[in-house]
């Protein structure tokens, strides 16, 4: 699955380790998410698009 | 605010990099530890000897020491590995650092030190007050910091522990029944528990840092 991630934290200057704090995960798993080693969970997902006040589907994509 | 366009270029935390530098740190820590026990010893030495080398020792030592160790305090590497202190993160690494602890203290009575410390990997008898203090350590309060490590650690962390532990169970179904087998075929020596669990921790602890790194 891609994302966003990465572009969105860039637009809000955030570093991996602050977007991790702000979500309450580790920054490895931030950088998981982001380079693709990792698909978040529905909750974390949710609590992703929270964060960044957008739609699940706006931030990740189904590869198919 | 920072351009998505540009941003590729942003210098990263690198885990590689961060490995690198604590290795190099770690060793260089041995030359004002060294130095301390040097100049300890040489000091011993002229109490009882008042030999001028000893006195040399220590005048040379000391500065060394003291010189060192302010470099390396200020080039002291970021331990944190660019984690954010959240309440989270200091849970899992007080549990971790008391667990690696209470570990530690466990081994300790088990350790006969005037015999070449034999004992904690002999099978041989205990005393029983040591065993029920193993014991208890091992079947009481390790279980808590394991739930505690658990319930914080977040996704990522415990789909690399959950594979770990994962590949450590089936190397054991391999390596258990085999050395058994081999062992009532008299191909091999009789199976030793305490060197099967050590081999199935050290591979199941590899199989989580590979999860983690890859």
């Amino acid at each position: 699955m891609k994302n966003r991630l990465k572009v969105l934290r860039a637009e809000r200057d955030w570093s991996q380790a602050e977007l991790a704090g702000r979500l309450d995960v580790s920054r490895q798993a931030v950088n998981a998410i982001e380079t693709g080693k990792h698909d978040p969970s529905l909750p974390l997902a949710f609590r992703i698009a929270r964060l960044f006040e957008m739609p699940i589907e706006e931030i990740f994509h189904d590869e198919s | 605010m920072t351009n998505p366009n540009t941003f590729q270029s942003e210098d990263e935390f690198s885990p590689k990099r961060y490995w690198i530098q604590l290795i190099i740190w770690s060793l260089c820590l041995t030359i004002p530890l060294g130095g301390l026990a040097v100049i300890a010893y040489a000091a011993g030495y002229y109490s009882a000897t008042q030999s001028p080398t000893d006195l040399w020792i220590m005048l040379i030592g000391i500065p060394i020491v003291l010189i060192s160790g302010y470099v390396l305090w200020r080039t002291m590497p970021d331990f944190t590995m660019g984690e954010p202190d959240t309440v989270r993160g200091r849970r899992i690494k007080w549990t971790t650092l008391g667990a690696g602890f209470l570990g530690g203290l466990t081994t300790i009575p088990l350790i006969d030190f005037e015999n070449g410390g034999t004992l904690l990997f002999s099978n041989g008898s205990v005393p029983s007050t040591q065993a029920m203090f193993a014991m208890a350590m091992w079947a009481a309060i390790l279980p808590v910091f394991i739930i505690i490590h658990r319930r914080n650690a977040d996704e990522v962390a415990r789909e690399a522990n959950d594979f770990g532990f994962m590949v450590g169970f089936q190397s054991f179904s391999v390596i258990a029944p085999v050395w058994w087998i081999g062992w009532r075929g008299g191909l091999l020596p009789q199976p030793d528990v305490m060197l099967l669990f050590v081999t199935v921790l050290i591979i199941a602890c590899a199989a989580i840092i590979w999860r983690r790194s890859t």
